[in-house]
Order: C-alpha cells, then structure tokens, then sequence
C-alpha cells in the first residue's frame, strides 16, 4: 500500500469525536504537524454524534481524578475561547432533585463533594426557593441542590470549530479513514488504513468505542470497551417554556440518571438510559424504554404530558471496566492512549487535549507553539443568537422547524470540513431536525447535497 | 419578496387550501386589506403534492388531482397579497406577529388574524418506534415531495404502517414511481379506512394487508434493510428497503403552544369557539390546524365559514367570548372541537361538533346539555376517523352545561 499523504506526522490523532477534534486543534496550535484519521464519512461519527450538551462544572466527578481535573480545565477553557470561536453558552444552571428521603439525605453529601471538587457555589436549597426557580416542577419533589455553574453548550458545532481552528492553522483531516493495523519502526509509526498508510512519529489513540481494538495495533489493551447506549426523547420547543434549569437526578451507582434539559437549539431532552450493549456502530432506540423516559420525565414536570415527542435517538458511551479516564503515554512506543471517556467527554475534552500535549512535552520534547494563530468562526445554530434567517440576507428557508436557510446548508460544502454524509450536514445545519423530522426539507435538502457527499443518499431519479 | 407595508386588516397565516379559502371569501365580503404569508415558495399547501383525483368536486364541479386543485384555488384568489417565502415566527397578542421572510425578521400587525398552518403526519419517532435509523424511513408525505417535487425515489420496496384512507392513496403513489408496497401494517384488528377499500386493494394490486399487526423494530445500518414483525404471537422479518409511515395527523400549532393562545393538547390545535375564534378575539383559525385532520373540502369550506366570522367581528356581530361554555368530555373520546361555545348562538350558522375516539370503539355517543341528551348516535368507529354531531338548534339555547358521553358496549 502506498503513503496517501508524503508528510511525516509529528502526531497522528485516530478518531473525529470531540475528544480526537480537541487534541487535534491543541496539538496543531502547539506547533506539531497534526493528522486526524477518522473512519465515518465524517467527523463525529460514533459516540460524540449524541450526548446531553451539558458543559459539567465537574461538582459531582470523582475526587482528585483525572475527570474531574479535565472537566475543570475543559470548562475553564471553553468559557475563555468560546467567544472567539463564534461558540454559544447558555448559563443556565442546574438543580440536582431528590425524589426520595434517601435522595434528601444524600443531598448535603453531594454539596460537601462539590465543594472539595472545588465547584464552591454549590448549595442546597430549600422547597421555597426550589418552587420559586422551578414553578411546574412536580410538587413530588423533596429537596434540591442548586448547581449554578452547569450550562450548556452546541454539541457538534463545538467539536466542529476545533476542527476548523486546527484546519485553519495546518492540520490535515482525513475521512473515510479506518485505520486497520500499523508499524513501529525507527521510532516511527505507519499507519495503515484502507486509504493508504500515514506515517507519523506519534499516534494518539482517541477511537472512542474502538478504542480498546486500536489499542491493540500497540500492545495488548489494558482496557476493553463495554458500550453503554444512552436514549433520548426530544421534544418540540414549546416544552422549553416549562422550566429553566437543567433538572438532574440524584445519581445512582451506576449513572447520573434521567435528565430533563434544554438544548441549545431551543428543544428539551429527557434522558439518557445506561444500557450495556456489545454493538459498536449501531444504537437502536426501543419503545419500551422510550415510553418508560416518557414516563419518568412527566414525574420530573408533569406538564411534558400535553408536549410533542418530535424525535427519538440512542447514542453510545464508550465505557471500560474502570470508571476513570484511561489516558497514558507509552514513550518507547511513541503512543498515546486517551481511552474510556465515557459521558463527561464535551466539557473535558479541552482539559484532556491539554493534559495530554503535556504529556507529550514531558515525554517526547517541547514544541514550538505557532507565532501566529488563526481564529475561525463556526456558524451559530443557537436560538437565543442570531440566526441568518433573521437577517435582510436570508433569502429562502429550506427547513421551516429549524429555521434553517439554503445558504446555510450551501455554505456548509465550502466550508474548511465539508460534511461527508448528511448526518454531518444536520449536525451542521439542524435541517431536518426539526418537529416534521424532514416532510417539508427532506427532498429539497436531496437536492441540495446531490454530488457533494462522500456518502450519497441512496437516490433513484425518476424519469 | 417584499410586503407592501406592515399594517392589515386580516394577515392569514399559511396560504394552503383552508387559507386561500379564506381570502378568497374575504375578498368577496369586501373586506380588501388581507395579506397571505406562506413558508412555501408556492400556495397550495399539501394538495400541491397528492396526485390522487380526489379534489374539486364540490368548489369546481368535476373531480381533478391536488395540483390543478391548488392552482385553481391559487387562481381564485384576486387582489389579495400573497407573500410567499415568510415564516411566521411567534404569534403576539392583539394580532402582532413576528415573521420572517427573504429579507429577514419583520413584524406586522393585523386586526384579525386567521391561523391556517395545516398538519402533518407523525413521524416514526413521534410514534416511538423502536429500531435503528437508517435511510428510507419517512412519511407518506415527504415522499410524495421526493417523487413529485424532488423527483427521486428513496427506495423501491417499502412497507406502509397505517391503513387510513391516506395509506391506500400511498400504494398508488408507489405504483406510478415505481416502487413495490410489501404490505401494510395495521395494530388494530381491523382497518382504519373502511375494510371495503382495504379488500380491494388487496384484490387488485395484490398489497396485503395485515391486521393485528404490530411494527416491532426498524432494521438497516445505512438503509432500510428490513422490519421485524410481531404477528399472531410470532416474530417475523419482512425485507424492504423503505417504510413509510402514514397518517396520524397532527396539526402544525407549535406558534399557538408558545403564545398567550389556548392550545388544546387533546386536538393538538388552538381550543376555538364555533367561530373558529380562539381566546384572544383577534385570532381565529381554519383548515386542519383545527383537529386531525379533514378532506380538501372541509378545510376550504372552514376557510370560507373563517371569513364571515372574521368579517362578523370587524363589525362587532359575535359573541363575547366571555359568555362561552366550555365541552366535557372523557375517556374513550380522544378530542372534541370546538372547545366551547359561544352564546348566544347564530343561528342562521349550522353548528356542527367534531369528535373522535382514541380507541376502536363501539357504542351510543351522546351530547348532552344540562343533563339532557340532546343528540344520540350509535357508533363504531376506529381512531383518527372523525365523527360529526349536528345538534339540533333549539337544544343549546341557553346551555350551561355541556357534555360529550360515549357509552361503550
């Protein structure tokens, strides 16, 4: 097989999701030479495709871990750059309920281990002040923590402007890209993919739920990806009117249990579930469980009854054996494993593309950051933003429930990562995603991205 | 596109069938200043889409398919502005709306506002259908807007959930552009449409169609690859490359859910009185908006009925709204519209009550007000089908209290 690309790599980052795009973007403003081999026709393929959005202020990740110190870092960087990136934030705040006596009793314990987590704006509040925050919260509830740190974010456009900045400023993005196997010799790796071998003088293992198999191109993996599959219901925008904060559970053993939330898009979510499953790829939702979300989230606010589920989705974590973050430099092999980054990965994936170009630095030697770094700015899907449909250039809007315009999805094919498949393009654009779920914009966006995807829809033209 | 000023008499939102009704009858009335906002880049609304000649009779006197329907009604509107491309963004009270149209977000201001968005199918996830994503689920009506307007087809096998009137216009759909229907799907043990027509679509285009039948799960990684069935107790996997989800309407009224506007969860539409009016006396609503959902005519003939209400309140001939009682009603009745009525009632006005059931349902429906039965009607009937109550006049003079019962047997 012959090199798809001349240039020897400083470091070769294996898999787009947020956490891949974020050390790309941290590695290439360094000053290495960067490459992201991403195997979906696009990036954010596998498990960074769906998550809650939240930006975790870190109150409730394990003490003195290495979660806990990425999400603080990760947070304390978005807030900094996310200006500067044209990214949103919606500071909206959280209250963690407690449904039970139990979950009242475990409430001070969640404050005092905000507090050593170094969140120390974390209080408890009373049923007053929680009724007075949360006035169509169901009268069921006991007691709350009042979290006012947690905000959130645009799930994919954040990913997305990492990716931009590290195009912007040199890095290369290859799609399509799975690679299959790799050697290392003369402190030298080539990786091989089914486009070609890349060669590179460190590998950065960000595969996500293949992690544990990428692992394998090194050395035996010290740790095995168990996917746990999270479902959703989302429903239609006048259900945002219905509370203000991000509704956390009091977690159980295992997750942080139902959420009620609002995106950044203007939609509420109710979920997600934990479910271990042995598919990778594939995240299929199931009725029951839908139904049973549905259920939990009318306990949560009663009002969710009269609103519209207008979508359904599964995404998948990809958990480990271990709790913690499975971050490690192997510097006789010129590897970096960043693995098991479970749910926690959109607000700390700033924090951990930092620890791990420390890593590198204490490792494999300085690097010399770019003189000059350019900025770019991604597109701004939020509703509380301008939106281009607002403005006197609007022209025609193609998707009427998201509001999105032909130019925008135009502009999407000539921007720095053009969307591989039309997954990618909503993620971009929003178009399709709306409470009609593509009636009204599925055919014209058919149009539209005819010959401008890797992955074509599957389409017959009709004589 | 731009709007000649920002100021109407009448601004009717949508410019489908029930909406153009209405400004053509406004216009007729007199009543001149209207302006039409439609989203679309054309008036007409779903019948742009629905081959089928199944429209007309009535307004033009012969049968024709939905797109000379909507040219026609299109071409009856004279004078009246029609503003294609504009969004209505957010309904205000008193009439302010904020839209927004090519040339970005405006606000505008109307007297009486008349709300015609329509409706829409529900979609596999508004159903909570289980299984993966893969490409080729969608509904009836986005591929009729794939075949007719995109001309592509997304697949060429498909299976077709639901057995309304709408589902057995789909088969056509499909055999014109090409496209094989495996069979249908039906949860209920018999059809939603009436079995007559079911029998004879099996008979001449060989379509079985499955009762009893529940969807279990959408399979396909990329495609469709297949769905898994339940069936007589037993699992079991029909290959296609499509599913098409058909019917279960529901109207498209996310701007009255997010305004000071009554919404109506039961219907899904704005809650009105029987002149179409909703809470706030300077909005009133026509067409398929009003409740899942209704035939061509029906929507053309409330847009006409929505005009003279309109034209009754510029010249301050209704009912207060204050004076309007509200209909009772429970469980197996699903929705009832209107929501309430007004009084005194007009009389030179046909009331006609709208019902439907959530479950197949078999039994005695009664209207009674103030405690006596004031319309009885068996029935058997399957959900989503609507069932019409025109109460005699003299039985609501001076109603208090009025209630819907259905008594199942």
């Amino acid at each position: 097989m012959s090199d798809i690309d001349e240039e020897t790599f400083d470091i070769a980052v294996i898999g787009g999701g947020v956490v891949g795009c974020a050390v790309l973007r941290a590695f290439t403003l360094a000053g290495a030479s960067s490459v992201l081999l991403e195997r979906g026709a696009d990036i954010l393929s596998g498990a960074s495709k769906g998550n809650s959005a939240i930006l975790h202020t870190g109150f409730d990740a394990p003490p003195d871990s290495l979660e806990l110190r990425c999400i603080r870092e990760g947070y304390k960087e978005y807030l900094q750059i996310h200006e500067k990136l044209n990214l949103p934030l919606v500071k909206s705040s959280a209250l963690m309920v407690a449904w039970t006596n139990e979950q009242t009793r475990a409430l001070p314990g969640i404050v005092e281990k905000a507090h050593a987590n170094g969140v120390t704006n974390v209080t408890q509040i009373s049923l007053d002040e929680l009724r007075r925050r949360e006035p169509n919260l169901s009268p069921a509830a006991k007691g709350a923590v009042h979290i006012p740190g947690e905000s959130f974010i645009d799930p994919w456009s954040t990913p997305l402007a990492y990716v931009h900045q590290a195009l912007a400023n040199g890095a290369k993005v290859y799609t399509l890209c799975e690679v299959q196997g790799g050697e290392f010799n003369n402190n030298h790796w080539k990786l091989k993919t089914n486009k070609g071998t890349f060669k590179s003088r460190t590998v950065i293992n960000c595969a996500g739920n293949f992690g544990d198999r990428v692992e394998a191109i090194n050395r035996p993996s010290p740790f095995q990806i168990i996917p746990r599959k999270g479902q959703l219901l989302v429903y239609d925008k006048p259900a945002a009117d219905l509370f203000n904060s991000i509704i956390l559970s009091v977690p159980g053993k295992r997750t942080k249990g139902v959420l009620v939330f609002r995106s950044v898009f203007g939609n509420v979510l109710v979920g997600p579930t934990a479910e271990d499953q042995e598919d990778r790829e594939q995240a299929e939702v199931t009725e029951t469980v839908l139904l049973d979300l549905k259920t939990r989230g009318e306990l949560i606010i009663p009002d969710l009854a009269g609103q519209n589920i207008i979508a359904t989705f599964a995404a998948l974590r990809p958990a480990t054996q271990f709790s913690e973050y499975q971050i490690e430099a192997i510097p006789d092999r010129c590897w970096i494993t960043v693995g098991g980054i479970r749910s926690t990965g959109l607000t700390s994936s700033l924090g951990i593309a930092k620890y791990v170009l420390r890593l590198y630095e204490e490792e494999f030697g300085k690097l010399s950051p770019l003189k000059q770094i350019s900025w770019t700015l991604v597109p701004n899907l939020a509703e509380h933003l301008p939106r281009p449909f607002q403005q006197p250039s609007a022209g025609e809007v193609v998707c009427f429930c998201e509001m999105v315009t032909r130019k925008e999805i135009e502009d999407t094919f000539s921007s720095l990562l053009p969307p591989g498949d039309i997954s990618g393009l909503k993620r971009r654009t929003r178009c399709s995603m709306g409470r009609c779920q593509g009636y009204y914009c599925g055919h014209k966006v058919a149009r539209l991205v005819q010959g401008c995807l890797q992955v074509p829809l599957p389409l017959t033209e009709l004589s | 596109m731009t709007l000649r000023k920002d100021s109407y008499e009448v601004i009717i939102v949508g410019g489908g069938i029930s909406g153009l009704s209405a400004a053509k009858t406004l216009g007729d009335l007199g009543v001149k200043d209207v302006l039409v906002l439609e989203r679309e880049q054309k008036c007409g609304g779903a019948p742009r889409h629905i081959l089928n000649p199944s429209f007309g009779l009535i307004e033009f006197h012969r049968l024709m398919q939905g797109p000379e329907y909507a040219r026609r009604m299109r071409e009856r509107v004279r004078g009246v502005e029609l503003a294609t491309g504009f969004n209505v963004t957010k309904l205000l009270p008193q009439g302010v709306l904020e839209a927004a149209g090519p040339q970005g977000a405006c606000t505008l201001q109307a007297k009486q506002v008349v709300l015609s968005t329509g409706t829409c199918e529900s979609s596999r996830h508004a159903r909570l259908v289980s299984g993966a994503r893969p490409f080729g689920v969608m509904t009836y009506g986005e591929l009729e807007r794939y075949v007719y307007f995109a001309k592509m087809r997304p697949f060429q096998r498909v299976v077709i959930v639901g057995t309304e009137w709408i589902s057995f216009a789909a088969i056509h759909t499909m055999r014109k552009n090409g496209i094989q229907s495996v069979c249908m799907l039906e949860d209920y043990t018999r059809t939603i449409a009436p079995e007559m027509i079911a029998l004879a679509h099996e008979k001449i285009f060989g379509t079985q169609v499955y009762r009893g039948v529940r969807l279990r799960r959408i399979l396909g990684r990329y495609r469709v690859e297949g769905v898994e069935v339940e069936r007589e107790g037993q699992v079991q996997i029909i290959a296609c490359d499509g599913v098409v989800f058909t019917g279960k309407f529901r109207p498209e009224a996310h701007l009255v859910q997010r305004s000071c506007l009554d919404f109506d969860p039961h219907s899904g539409g704005p809650a009105t009185d029987q002149y179409q009016r909703l809470n706030d006396p300077a909005y009133f609503a026509c067409g398929n908006i009003l409740r899942p959902v209704e035939t061509s005519w029906v929507c053309s003939k409330e847009g006409i009925q929505a005009a003279q209400f309109v034209q009754m309140s510029l010249s301050d001939a209704l009912p207060a709204i204050t004076e309007s009682v509200p209909i009772r009603f429970q469980d197996p009745v699903r929705f009832v519209w209107p929501q309430r009525l007004a009084f005194p009632h007009q009389q030179r006005h046909k009331l006609c009550l709208k019902v439907s059931m959530r479950r197949p349902t078999r039994g005695v429906l009664r209207l009674v007000v103030n405690g006596q039965d004031a319309w009885i009607k068996p029935i058997n009937v399957m959900p989503e089908q609507i069932i019409k109550i025109v109460p005699k006049r003299l039985a609501l003079i001076r109603a208090s209290d009025i209630e819907i019962f259905c008594d199942e047997r």
